[in-house]
């Protein structure tokens, strides 16, 4: 009789063993498992980080080289009275090196140029393949009082406008770049002018658009103020801001992010239910040169 | 008792025609609001949409407005035949021998303020001293400058067009703006209200009325029929307005799409449902489309004081409007 309780005894003990073996063989792959997923999720973050850095600096690195040319050309105007036809050479050249820019004008405080002239701000711009001159003297149009031109004049710096449409000017969704030179009189720098140029929120949006593709997501530019730029909603474009969706939709973490971007700080955010109601994580961060944000959006399915 | 619709609807074509015959031409009126179509002029834009006007026997011509289409010009060249004014800039222009009147009054209370960061340490309007303030320059000049003169107040106005960018942008350290528009543009932008010192100009005996109807005293001397017609159905489209605000804010987002304006459901609801209280005022003894004398007063006083007008008109020839309180 004891034999058999033995055998029973030993038998249970193997059995025992046996699943305990495997329960840890279990644990153990399944944590592997996890712990796999939670690497290959941890690289695709950084992936996401990455991406957005280099997208970030190409953003910068598009805006850097719109602005180095306006600069130029008011450090140049400082010291040098330029003639019409000076000016819209100089002005046309400028199109013609720079594809990314739409238009660009010397616009001048009243009777500055010429002392018959209350307006005088000659403007070059793309119209379909060639590049054209004009200028934005019609009372109308009356560019003393547009952002483009007061807000620099007031601050004394050159500024990048929010989007807005140019009415009576290059007619279209732009965004300006402008810079104010003076004249030093032998006692004070005196106001002259702006000089400027405008770089299409189409072509910006364009540039922004492809991104999304490439990161099997959807990439969204917003400017200082939260204007969407470029978004996959072509609808939002120049209408909505980033914090008017939050409050549409009903997504404080959109708001949270317009400010993270408004004061410079780049993060990492999940947005539940946005576009097609579904799950995304947003990275974000600002670009240096105007304070716009890029935003990375990437269903949360595929981290 | 259930009224079956082919019935509303014989007594709603029955009302068109007591109240205008078919047969007779519609008579053209060119109306310009003061800026582009935006929900402060719903109720306009609703009158046309939904017959009103025709109703009452106007073929009634919306010109979009702007900071390059000065009303009283447009009514002095004949450009336009009606249209909407601050009762200020109204009182500024009669005084500049400008012959326009009132003859009807829609906004019944200011909307006025003036918005300052408080980081910038603006918290009383003694701080206002030596900054520099962004005034429109088209219907706010009289009444800022006077709000600065009353409280005895130096800065540098700044003057603009519209918006709120100069202030967004740190060029200014205040703004001049309106609750209904403008103060929700900031927190569309991403301010805080918490983060804003504010100044309504009520709180600061200058709750003047905002938008009212006027003409040239000509155009209502040749057509006083028209004007009370233009202003009944301008108040029947404002109900209208009021009370079917989505389809109120399609029929306006057509109208901004048109004009490539900014078409923002958020910010346009915002500014529908502030239209009521600007109308109707809680606890105001008013009617809509009539003028107080008691604020016309108050107004006429205020710019008197300040020297943007030489003489008070004699109310009874400033007002036309038929419309009054009993």
């Amino acid at each position: 009789m004891s034999s058999i309780k033995d055998i029973k005894a030993s038998a249970l003990s193997i059995i025992i063993i046996l699943l305990s073996i495997l329960g840890c063989y279990v644990l153990f792959f399944a944590g592997e498992l996890a712990y796999k997923e939670i690497f290959k999720k941890n690289i695709r973050i950084e992936y996401h980080k990455e991406r957005l850095v280099s997208e970030i600096k190409r953003i910068n690195t598009i805006m850097e080289a719109a602005q180095r040319t306006p600069q130029d050309l008011a450090y140049i105007l400082e010291f040098h009275d330029a003639e019409l036809a000076e000016l819209n050479i100089l002005m046309k050249s400028v199109l013609f090196n720079n594809e990314e820019l739409f238009g660009g004008a010397i616009a001048y405080e009243p009777y500055m140029y010429n002392k018959d002239s209350l307006y005088y701000a000659p403007y070059v711009f793309r119209n379909a393949d060639s590049i054209v001159s004009t200028n934005l003297n019609n009372p109308d149009y009356n560019y003393f009082y547009k952002d483009w031109y007061l807000i620099p004049k007031t601050l004394k710096k050159p500024v990048w406008s929010e989007p807005y449409f140019d009415e009576g000017g290059g007619n279209m969704l732009m965004s300006t770049y402008s810079v104010p030179f003076f004249k030093f009189d032998g006692n004070k720098e005196v106001f002259q002018g702006i000089v400027t140029v405008d770089v299409s929120i189409e072509w910006l949006k364009n540039a922004v658009e492809s991104i999304g593709k490439v990161i099997n997501g959807q990439a969204i530019l917003i400017s200082e103020n939260g204007t969407i730029i470029s978004a996959p909603d072509k609808n939002w474009v120049y209408n909505e801001t980033i914090f008017t969706l939050a409050s549409e939709m009903n997504l404080p973490v959109l708001r949270e992010i317009g400010r993270d971007l408004q004061k410079g700080i780049s993060g990492v955010k999940e947005i539940n239910e946005f576009r097609k109601r579904k799950n995304w994580m947003a990275f974000y961060s600002s670009v240096k040169v105007n304070k716009w944000g890029l935003i990375l959006l990437v269903p949360e399915s595929q981290l | 008792m259930k009224i079956k619709f082919p019935l509303l609807l014989t007594l709603f074509l029955l009302s068109v025609q007591l109240v205008y015959p078919q047969n007779q031409a519609l008579k053209k009126v060119n109306f310009l609001p003061m800026w582009v179509p935006q929900p402060q002029f719903a109720g306009y834009y609703m009158a046309k949409e939904k017959g009103i006007y025709e109703k009452y026997g106007l073929d009634v011509n919306i010109i979009s407005g702007g900071y390059s289409k000065d009303v009283p010009s447009f009514l002095k060249e004949g450009k336009a035949d009606l249209g909407i004014m601050y009762l200020s800039s109204a009182l500024r222009e009669r005084s500049r021998g400008t012959g326009i009147v009132n003859i009807g009054q829609i906004f019944q209370r200011s909307e006025i303020m003036f918005v300052a960061k408080k980081s910038s340490g603006i918290k009383t309007i003694n701080d206002f001293r030596g900054k520099k303030i962004a005034v429109w320059r088209t219907v706010l000049v009289e009444l800022t400058s006077g709000f600065l003169k009353k409280h005895n107040i130096s800065a540098e106005v700044i003057n603009i067009n519209e918006g709120v960018n100069i202030f967004l942008k740190d060029a200014v350290d205040i703004c001049a703006v309106m609750y209904y528009n403008e103060y929700n543009s900031l927190l569309n932008f991403g301010i805080d209200p918490k983060e804003l010192s504010v100044f309504y100009f009520r709180d600061f005996e200058m709750d003047f009325p905002e938008d009212g109807i006027y003409c040239m005293e000509q155009t209502y001397k040749n057509d006083p029929d028209l004007c009370e017609k233009f202003v009944k159905a301008s108040i029947e489209g404002w109900d209208y307005a009021l009370l079917h605000t989505e389809e109120s804010l399609k029929v306006l987002g057509a109208y901004q799409k048109l004009g490539i304006i900014k078409d923002n459901l958020t910010h346009s609801k915002w500014m529908l449902n502030s239209m009521k209280d600007l109308i109707r005022p809680p606890g105001k003894n008013v009617i809509s489309g009539e003028l107080l004398e008691a604020d016309y007063i108050n107004t006429a006083k205020f710019l008197l004081k300040n020297k943007f007008i030489d003489t008070i008109p004699k109310f009874s020839i400033f007002f036309r409007g038929t419309i009054k309180y009993e």
